[in-house]
Protein backbone atom coordinates (compact mmCIF):
# COMPACT_ATOMS: atom_id res chain seq x y z
CA UNK A 1 0.00 0.00 0.00
CA UNK A 2 2.80 2.39 1.15
CA UNK A 3 4.93 1.51 -2.02
CA UNK A 4 2.14 2.47 -4.39
CA UNK A 5 1.67 5.86 -2.89
CA UNK A 6 5.00 6.24 -3.41
CA UNK A 7 4.75 5.44 -7.21
CA UNK A 8 1.47 7.56 -7.68
CA UNK A 9 3.19 10.43 -6.00
CA UNK A 10 6.04 9.93 -8.32
CA UNK A 11 4.12 9.72 -11.29
CA UNK A 12 1.79 12.62 -10.01
CA UNK A 13 5.05 14.76 -10.17
CA UNK A 14 5.96 13.79 -13.44
CA UNK A 15 3.17 14.38 -15.18
CA UNK A 16 3.00 17.62 -13.51
CA UNK A 17 6.77 18.43 -14.48
CA UNK A 18 6.04 17.68 -18.41
CA UNK A 19 2.38 19.77 -18.35
CA UNK A 20 3.85 22.67 -17.12
CA UNK A 21 7.41 22.06 -18.67
CA UNK A 22 5.90 21.65 -22.11
CA UNK A 23 3.19 24.82 -21.49
CA UNK A 24 6.19 27.11 -20.43
CA UNK A 25 8.41 25.76 -22.77
CA UNK A 26 6.11 26.45 -25.81
CA UNK A 27 7.82 29.98 -28.07
CA UNK A 28 4.92 31.38 -29.31
CA UNK A 29 5.72 33.10 -32.75
CA UNK A 30 3.38 36.14 -33.28
CA UNK A 31 2.73 37.83 -36.66
CA UNK A 32 0.90 40.69 -37.66
CA UNK A 33 0.26 42.77 -41.06
CA UNK A 34 -0.14 46.23 -40.43
CA UNK A 35 -1.62 47.83 -43.95
CA UNK A 36 -0.66 51.49 -44.53
CA UNK A 37 -4.41 53.65 -43.91
CA UNK A 38 -4.04 57.12 -43.83
CA UNK A 39 -3.76 58.60 -47.10
CA UNK A 40 -0.99 60.78 -48.03
CA UNK A 41 -0.90 64.22 -49.23
CA UNK A 42 -0.75 64.76 -52.79
CA UNK A 43 2.76 65.55 -54.75
CA UNK A 44 1.43 67.43 -57.44
CA UNK A 45 4.50 70.00 -58.10
CA UNK A 46 7.68 69.79 -58.47
CA UNK A 47 10.40 72.85 -58.66
CA UNK A 48 13.94 72.53 -59.47
CA UNK A 49 15.53 76.18 -58.98
CA UNK A 50 19.10 76.80 -59.10
CA UNK A 51 21.63 79.72 -58.70
CA UNK A 52 24.62 80.34 -60.57
CA UNK A 53 27.52 80.20 -57.83
CA UNK A 54 29.60 82.75 -59.44
CA UNK A 55 26.63 85.19 -60.69
CA UNK A 56 23.86 85.24 -58.63
CA UNK A 57 21.69 87.01 -60.85
CA UNK A 58 21.45 83.93 -63.43
CA UNK A 59 18.88 81.52 -62.29
CA UNK A 60 17.27 78.91 -64.20
CA UNK A 61 14.07 77.84 -62.68
CA UNK A 62 11.76 74.93 -64.05
CA UNK A 63 8.41 73.66 -62.96
CA UNK A 64 6.65 70.32 -63.68
CA UNK A 65 3.35 69.56 -62.69
CA UNK A 66 0.27 67.00 -62.31
CA UNK A 67 -2.67 66.86 -60.44
CA UNK A 68 -4.42 63.76 -59.59
CA UNK A 69 -6.81 62.75 -62.44
CA UNK A 70 -5.00 64.33 -65.04
CA UNK A 71 -3.70 61.83 -67.52
CA UNK A 72 -0.90 64.27 -68.67
CA UNK A 73 1.84 66.47 -66.72
CA UNK A 74 1.82 70.42 -67.07
CA UNK A 75 5.09 70.92 -68.59
CA UNK A 76 4.55 74.20 -70.09
CA UNK A 77 7.28 75.66 -67.25
CA UNK A 78 9.05 72.14 -67.13
CA UNK A 79 12.38 73.78 -68.53
CA UNK A 80 15.99 74.53 -67.23
CA UNK A 81 18.63 76.66 -69.24
CA UNK A 82 22.07 76.93 -67.85
CA UNK A 83 25.19 78.58 -69.06
CA UNK A 84 27.97 76.65 -70.26
CA UNK A 85 31.37 76.25 -67.80
CA UNK A 86 29.38 77.29 -64.88
CA UNK A 87 27.99 76.17 -61.25
CA UNK A 88 25.01 76.24 -59.79
CA UNK A 89 23.38 75.92 -56.59
CA UNK A 90 20.46 73.79 -56.83
CA UNK A 91 17.35 73.27 -54.88
CA UNK A 92 14.13 70.53 -55.57
CA UNK A 93 11.08 71.83 -54.13
CA UNK A 94 7.75 69.74 -53.69
CA UNK A 95 4.65 70.91 -53.31
CA UNK A 96 1.27 70.03 -52.72
CA UNK A 97 -0.62 72.31 -54.75
CA UNK A 98 -4.37 70.98 -54.57
CA UNK A 99 -5.80 73.34 -52.65
CA UNK A 100 -4.18 76.51 -54.72
CA UNK A 101 -5.71 78.72 -56.42
CA UNK A 102 -4.63 78.65 -60.10
CA UNK A 103 -3.60 82.14 -60.28
CA UNK A 104 -0.72 81.43 -57.07
CA UNK A 105 0.96 78.42 -59.14
CA UNK A 106 4.43 78.18 -58.61
CA UNK A 107 5.68 80.18 -61.52
CA UNK A 108 8.97 79.52 -63.15
CA UNK A 109 9.42 83.11 -63.28
CA UNK A 110 9.00 84.47 -59.87
CA UNK A 111 9.36 81.43 -57.56
CA UNK A 112 10.02 81.70 -53.95
CA UNK A 113 9.89 79.40 -51.45
CA UNK A 114 9.54 81.46 -48.44
CA UNK A 115 6.16 83.20 -50.42
CA UNK A 116 4.46 80.53 -51.71
CA UNK A 117 0.42 80.50 -51.54
CA UNK A 118 -0.95 79.97 -48.22
CA UNK A 119 -2.87 77.34 -49.32
CA UNK A 120 0.18 75.59 -51.17
CA UNK A 121 1.56 72.71 -48.79
CA UNK A 122 5.08 72.93 -49.41
CA UNK A 123 5.77 68.92 -48.69
CA UNK A 124 9.31 69.73 -49.13
CA UNK A 125 9.97 70.52 -45.37
CA UNK A 126 8.12 66.78 -44.24
CA UNK A 127 10.31 65.15 -47.17
CA UNK A 128 13.65 66.72 -45.39
CA UNK A 129 12.81 65.31 -42.21
CA UNK A 130 12.32 62.27 -44.08
CA UNK A 131 15.61 62.28 -45.39
CA UNK A 132 16.79 59.34 -43.76
CA UNK A 133 14.49 57.03 -46.85
CA UNK A 134 14.42 59.41 -49.49
CA UNK A 135 17.50 59.89 -52.16
CA UNK A 136 17.20 62.08 -55.56
CA UNK A 137 18.25 60.83 -58.76
CA UNK A 138 19.48 62.37 -61.86
CA UNK A 139 19.44 60.90 -65.16
CA UNK A 140 20.26 62.64 -68.05
CA UNK A 141 19.36 61.67 -71.43
CA UNK A 142 19.18 63.33 -75.52
CA UNK A 143 22.24 65.07 -77.33
CA UNK A 144 25.31 64.64 -74.85
CA UNK A 145 23.79 66.32 -71.77
CA UNK A 146 25.05 63.26 -69.93
CA UNK A 147 29.18 64.30 -70.50
CA UNK A 148 28.30 67.99 -70.40
CA UNK A 149 26.31 68.31 -67.08
CA UNK A 150 26.94 66.57 -63.88
CA UNK A 151 24.51 66.94 -61.07
CA UNK A 152 26.05 66.35 -57.37
CA UNK A 153 23.87 66.26 -54.30
CA UNK A 154 25.29 68.17 -51.57
CA UNK A 155 23.29 67.47 -48.10
CA UNK A 156 23.40 63.88 -46.51
CA UNK A 157 20.64 62.42 -44.05
CA UNK A 158 21.25 61.53 -40.55
CA UNK A 159 22.19 57.69 -41.58
CA UNK A 160 24.92 56.15 -39.83
CA UNK A 161 27.33 56.40 -41.80
CA UNK A 162 25.20 59.78 -43.19
CA UNK A 163 23.95 58.99 -46.94
CA UNK A 164 23.45 61.86 -49.58
CA UNK A 165 19.70 62.77 -50.53
CA UNK A 166 19.60 65.43 -53.05
CA UNK A 167 17.14 68.26 -51.80
CA UNK A 168 20.65 70.31 -52.66
CA UNK A 169 22.76 69.57 -55.53
CA UNK A 170 25.68 71.45 -57.68
CA UNK A 171 24.97 71.74 -61.22
CA UNK A 172 28.03 71.58 -63.22
CA UNK A 173 27.80 72.39 -66.77
CA UNK A 174 30.62 72.26 -69.95
CA UNK A 175 30.13 72.54 -73.18
CA UNK A 176 26.99 73.60 -75.18
CA UNK A 177 24.41 70.99 -75.71
CA UNK A 178 20.69 69.91 -75.22
CA UNK A 179 18.33 66.82 -74.08
CA UNK A 180 16.54 65.99 -70.98
CA UNK A 181 17.07 65.80 -67.23
CA UNK A 182 15.50 63.20 -65.19
CA UNK A 183 14.54 63.48 -61.45
CA UNK A 184 13.15 60.72 -59.77
CA UNK A 185 12.70 60.73 -55.70
CA UNK A 186 13.21 57.29 -54.54
CA UNK A 187 11.45 56.03 -51.39
CA UNK A 188 13.86 53.88 -49.77
CA UNK A 189 12.52 52.32 -46.99
CA UNK A 190 15.29 50.51 -45.46
CA UNK A 191 16.95 50.00 -48.12
CA UNK A 192 18.61 53.55 -48.39
CA UNK A 193 22.63 52.74 -49.58
CA UNK A 194 23.15 56.15 -51.42
CA UNK A 195 22.32 54.48 -54.74
CA UNK A 196 19.64 54.81 -56.79
CA UNK A 197 17.55 51.71 -57.55
CA UNK A 198 16.39 49.79 -54.37
CA UNK A 199 12.86 50.76 -53.16
CA UNK A 200 10.39 52.63 -55.35
CA UNK A 201 9.53 55.92 -56.82
CA UNK A 202 7.99 58.90 -55.10
CA UNK A 203 7.32 60.65 -58.05
CA UNK A 204 9.18 60.77 -61.83
CA UNK A 205 9.98 63.66 -63.64
CA UNK A 206 11.55 65.23 -66.84
CA UNK A 207 12.58 68.97 -66.98
CA UNK A 208 13.62 70.01 -70.63
CA UNK A 209 17.58 71.20 -70.53
CA UNK A 210 19.69 72.96 -72.15
CA UNK A 211 23.41 74.16 -72.05
CA UNK A 212 23.79 77.68 -74.16
CA UNK B 1 13.76 47.49 14.46
CA UNK B 2 16.02 45.71 17.37
CA UNK B 3 12.81 44.56 19.06
CA UNK B 4 11.59 42.96 15.57
CA UNK B 5 15.26 41.53 15.54
CA UNK B 6 15.29 40.61 18.84
CA UNK B 7 11.76 38.32 17.97
CA UNK B 8 13.08 36.65 14.96
CA UNK B 9 16.03 35.58 16.60
CA UNK B 10 13.95 34.01 19.71
CA UNK B 11 11.63 32.80 17.28
CA UNK B 12 14.59 30.75 15.40
CA UNK B 13 16.02 29.60 18.83
CA UNK B 14 12.83 28.33 20.19
CA UNK B 15 11.94 26.58 17.11
CA UNK B 16 15.21 24.90 16.60
CA UNK B 17 14.33 22.81 19.53
CA UNK B 18 11.41 21.71 17.38
CA UNK B 19 10.59 18.32 15.53
CA UNK B 20 11.94 19.00 11.94
CA UNK B 21 9.66 17.02 9.40
CA UNK B 22 9.23 19.64 6.86
CA UNK B 23 12.24 19.25 4.17
CA UNK B 24 10.39 19.25 1.22
CA UNK B 25 11.12 19.32 -2.51
CA UNK B 26 8.30 20.21 -5.37
CA UNK B 27 7.39 21.40 -8.47
CA UNK B 28 5.25 23.96 -9.32
CA UNK B 29 4.19 25.79 -12.28
CA UNK B 30 1.82 28.70 -13.09
CA UNK B 31 1.26 31.87 -14.49
CA UNK B 32 3.30 35.26 -14.36
CA UNK B 33 2.67 38.83 -14.54
CA UNK B 34 5.03 41.37 -15.26
CA UNK B 35 5.44 44.88 -13.86
CA UNK B 36 7.15 48.14 -14.20
CA UNK B 37 8.37 49.38 -17.25
CA UNK B 38 9.29 46.10 -19.30
CA UNK B 39 5.12 46.21 -19.74
CA UNK B 40 5.03 49.61 -21.78
CA UNK B 41 3.98 49.11 -25.44
CA UNK B 42 4.84 53.10 -26.45
CA UNK B 43 5.82 53.57 -29.94
CA UNK B 44 5.57 57.61 -29.42
CA UNK B 45 6.21 59.32 -32.69
CA UNK B 46 6.62 62.97 -33.93
CA UNK B 47 4.32 64.84 -36.60
CA UNK B 48 5.62 62.76 -39.54
CA UNK B 49 5.68 59.42 -37.85
CA UNK B 50 9.30 59.23 -36.79
CA UNK B 51 10.24 57.51 -33.56
CA UNK B 52 10.60 59.97 -30.78
CA UNK B 53 14.58 58.89 -30.32
CA UNK B 54 14.83 60.85 -26.45
CA UNK B 55 11.32 59.60 -25.51
CA UNK B 56 11.33 58.07 -21.55
CA UNK B 57 8.60 56.13 -22.55
CA UNK B 58 9.68 54.70 -25.81
CA UNK B 59 13.35 53.91 -24.56
CA UNK B 60 11.80 52.08 -21.15
CA UNK B 61 9.22 49.94 -23.04
CA UNK B 62 9.96 46.23 -23.31
CA UNK B 63 6.56 45.06 -24.52
CA UNK B 64 6.19 42.10 -21.65
CA UNK B 65 3.23 40.56 -21.09
CA UNK B 66 1.86 37.69 -18.62
CA UNK B 67 3.67 34.01 -19.45
CA UNK B 68 4.18 31.24 -17.41
CA UNK B 69 6.30 29.41 -14.99
CA UNK B 70 7.68 26.17 -13.66
CA UNK B 71 10.47 25.22 -11.66
CA UNK B 72 11.40 22.85 -9.01
CA UNK B 73 12.69 23.97 -5.25
CA UNK B 74 13.45 22.43 -2.24
CA UNK B 75 14.23 23.20 1.38
CA UNK B 76 15.77 21.83 4.28
CA UNK B 77 14.54 23.18 7.81
CA UNK B 78 16.97 23.24 10.71
CA UNK B 79 14.21 24.56 12.89
CA UNK B 80 10.39 23.66 12.79
CA UNK B 81 9.61 27.29 10.93
CA UNK B 82 12.96 28.25 9.12
CA UNK B 83 14.81 26.33 6.46
CA UNK B 84 17.75 26.95 3.89
CA UNK B 85 16.68 26.32 0.55
CA UNK B 86 16.96 27.25 -3.33
CA UNK B 87 14.99 27.16 -6.37
CA UNK B 88 15.43 26.87 -10.29
CA UNK B 89 12.74 28.44 -12.02
CA UNK B 90 11.64 28.92 -15.85
CA UNK B 91 9.68 31.63 -16.74
CA UNK B 92 8.11 32.89 -20.10
CA UNK B 93 6.92 36.61 -20.60
CA UNK B 94 4.69 36.73 -23.78
CA UNK B 95 5.08 39.91 -26.36
CA UNK B 96 2.84 42.59 -25.62
CA UNK B 97 1.62 45.32 -27.98
CA UNK B 98 2.70 43.83 -31.14
CA UNK B 99 -0.07 45.41 -32.98
CA UNK B 100 1.28 49.14 -31.89
CA UNK B 101 4.39 47.96 -32.46
CA UNK B 102 3.59 47.02 -35.92
CA UNK B 103 1.99 50.58 -36.72
CA UNK B 104 4.62 52.37 -35.19
CA UNK B 105 7.14 51.21 -37.65
CA UNK B 106 4.44 51.31 -40.58
CA UNK B 107 4.50 55.19 -39.59
CA UNK B 108 8.01 55.49 -39.46
CA UNK B 109 8.66 53.96 -42.53
CA UNK B 110 5.77 55.56 -44.03
CA UNK B 111 5.37 52.21 -46.08
CA UNK B 112 2.40 50.75 -47.52
CA UNK B 113 2.45 47.92 -45.39
CA UNK B 114 5.19 46.19 -42.47
CA UNK B 115 4.66 42.49 -41.11
CA UNK B 116 5.61 42.36 -37.98
CA UNK B 117 6.98 38.73 -36.37
CA UNK B 118 7.82 38.37 -33.05
CA UNK B 119 9.40 34.77 -32.16
CA UNK B 120 8.22 34.35 -28.71
CA UNK B 121 8.68 36.49 -25.41
CA UNK B 122 10.77 37.07 -23.07
CA UNK B 123 12.53 33.93 -21.64
CA UNK B 124 14.17 33.75 -17.65
CA UNK B 125 15.88 30.97 -15.56
CA UNK B 126 16.17 31.91 -12.14
CA UNK B 127 18.72 30.39 -9.79
CA UNK B 128 18.44 31.34 -6.26
CA UNK B 129 18.65 30.36 -3.05
CA UNK B 130 17.62 31.95 0.95
CA UNK B 131 14.95 31.50 3.91
CA UNK B 132 11.86 29.55 3.98
CA UNK B 133 9.53 29.94 6.46
CA UNK B 134 6.75 27.27 7.09
CA UNK B 135 3.72 27.66 9.81
CA UNK B 136 1.24 24.88 10.31
CA UNK B 137 -2.02 26.36 11.12
CA UNK B 138 -3.85 23.15 11.14
CA UNK B 139 -3.05 19.30 10.95
CA UNK B 140 -3.68 19.57 7.14
CA UNK B 141 -3.23 23.17 6.52
CA UNK B 142 0.32 25.76 6.61
CA UNK B 143 1.30 29.48 5.86
CA UNK B 144 4.56 29.35 3.92
CA UNK B 145 7.12 32.09 3.34
CA UNK B 146 9.98 32.85 1.45
CA UNK B 147 13.28 35.36 0.66
CA UNK B 148 15.76 34.15 -1.96
CA UNK B 149 18.13 35.95 -3.69
CA UNK B 150 20.55 34.69 -6.51
CA UNK B 151 21.12 34.97 -10.29
CA UNK B 152 18.52 35.67 -13.18
CA UNK B 153 19.31 34.54 -17.39
CA UNK B 154 16.72 36.31 -19.32
CA UNK B 155 16.61 36.49 -23.03
CA UNK B 156 14.73 38.93 -25.18
CA UNK B 157 12.29 38.54 -27.83
CA UNK B 158 13.19 38.63 -31.78
CA UNK B 159 11.65 40.78 -33.70
CA UNK B 160 11.48 40.83 -37.53
CA UNK B 161 10.13 43.99 -39.51
CA UNK B 162 9.41 42.82 -43.35
CA UNK B 163 9.00 46.34 -45.44
CA UNK B 164 6.78 46.56 -48.24
CA UNK B 165 6.59 49.44 -50.18
CA UNK B 166 5.34 50.58 -53.90
CA UNK B 167 5.11 46.85 -54.95
CA UNK B 168 8.21 46.00 -53.79
CA UNK B 169 9.15 43.96 -51.05
CA UNK B 170 12.17 46.23 -49.16
CA UNK B 171 13.47 43.17 -46.77
CA UNK B 172 13.54 42.02 -43.54
CA UNK B 173 15.28 44.12 -40.60
CA UNK B 174 15.47 42.13 -36.89
CA UNK B 175 15.93 42.59 -33.46
CA UNK B 176 17.75 39.77 -32.67
CA UNK B 177 17.22 38.54 -29.41
CA UNK B 178 20.02 38.89 -26.27
CA UNK B 179 20.65 37.46 -23.28
CA UNK B 180 22.01 38.87 -20.04
CA UNK B 181 22.60 38.09 -16.61
CA UNK B 182 21.91 39.34 -13.07
CA UNK B 183 21.58 39.43 -9.36
CA UNK B 184 17.93 38.84 -9.08
CA UNK B 185 15.63 38.45 -5.83
CA UNK B 186 12.30 37.00 -5.12
CA UNK B 187 10.01 37.37 -2.17
CA UNK B 188 6.91 34.82 -1.93
CA UNK B 189 3.87 33.63 0.24
CA UNK B 190 1.58 30.76 0.20
CA UNK B 191 -0.95 28.00 1.77
CA UNK B 192 0.36 24.48 1.56
CA UNK B 193 -2.24 21.42 2.44
CA UNK B 194 -1.08 18.26 2.99
CA UNK B 195 -2.87 15.51 1.09
CA UNK B 196 -0.64 12.19 2.32
CA UNK B 197 1.66 11.95 5.01
CA UNK B 198 4.60 12.92 2.29
CA UNK B 199 2.76 15.08 -0.03
CA UNK B 200 1.13 18.21 -0.23
CA UNK B 201 0.10 20.77 -2.61
CA UNK B 202 1.47 24.40 -2.52
CA UNK B 203 -0.45 27.18 -3.65
CA UNK B 204 1.96 30.61 -3.30
CA UNK B 205 2.18 33.90 -4.88
CA UNK B 206 6.17 35.23 -5.59
CA UNK B 207 7.19 38.78 -6.39
CA UNK B 208 10.71 39.08 -8.31
CA UNK B 209 12.87 41.16 -9.65
CA UNK B 210 16.08 41.39 -11.47
CA UNK B 211 17.58 44.19 -13.94
CA UNK B 212 20.03 42.49 -17.06
CA UNK B 213 21.41 44.63 -18.92
CA UNK B 214 20.81 43.84 -22.64
CA UNK B 215 22.87 44.60 -25.67
CA UNK B 216 20.57 44.38 -28.86
CA UNK B 217 21.75 43.61 -31.92
CA UNK B 218 19.99 44.58 -34.85
CA UNK B 219 20.61 43.51 -38.71
CA UNK B 220 19.46 44.54 -42.08
CA UNK B 221 19.30 48.19 -40.59
CA UNK B 222 21.07 50.43 -43.00
CA UNK B 223 18.42 53.29 -42.17
CA UNK B 224 18.14 54.80 -39.06
CA UNK B 225 14.19 54.88 -39.12
CA UNK B 226 12.22 53.96 -36.31
CA UNK B 227 12.09 52.13 -32.74
CA UNK B 228 15.96 51.37 -32.64
CA UNK B 229 17.00 50.08 -29.64
CA UNK B 230 20.45 48.77 -29.14
CA UNK B 231 20.52 48.36 -24.95
CA UNK B 232 17.49 47.65 -22.80
CA UNK B 233 18.72 48.15 -18.54
CA UNK B 234 14.92 48.13 -16.73
CA UNK B 235 14.30 46.46 -13.81
CA UNK B 236 12.31 43.16 -14.68
CA UNK B 237 9.71 42.61 -11.98
CA UNK B 238 6.85 40.34 -11.82
CA UNK B 239 4.35 38.73 -9.61
CA UNK B 240 3.90 35.00 -10.14
CA UNK B 241 0.95 32.75 -9.32
CA UNK B 242 2.06 29.23 -8.88
CA UNK B 243 0.33 25.74 -7.65
CA UNK B 244 2.94 22.90 -6.76
CA UNK B 245 3.32 19.44 -5.23
CA UNK B 246 5.38 18.73 -2.92
CA UNK B 247 7.20 15.49 -1.71
CA UNK B 248 7.94 16.15 2.21
CA UNK B 249 11.19 14.44 2.60
CA UNK B 250 11.36 14.60 6.87
CA UNK B 251 10.72 11.80 9.37
CA UNK B 252 7.56 11.67 10.14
Amino acid sequence: MKKSIYYITGFAFIAIAVTVLSIASCKKTESVVTPNTIANEFLTTVVFQCINTAAPYDTTCGVWRIFPGQANPDTSEAILKYHKSATYACHVFVLDETKTPAANYASDTSFNINAINSNTVNVTTELIARANYHLYCFYMTGGTLSSNLTVVRTDHDTNNPPLPCGFTDNVTTNNPTSGSMEIQQQHQPNVKTGQCGPGSLDFDVFFATSIY
Amino acid sequence: MKNLKMFILLLVVCSATQAQNNNFISVFGGITSPSGNWTKTAYNVNDIGGWLTTDADNLSSGFAGSGSTFGVEGAWFFSKYFGVGGLVSHNTFNFAGLDALSAGYRSSFDVDQVTTTVNGGYTMWNFMYGIYFKYPVSDKFAVTAKALAGFTSATTPSIAVDVFDGGNDDGVFTQEPSTANSFSYMTGIGVSYKMLANVSVNLQGTYASSQPDFLIDNVNRPSNIGRLITEYNQPLTYMSFSLGAAYMLGKK
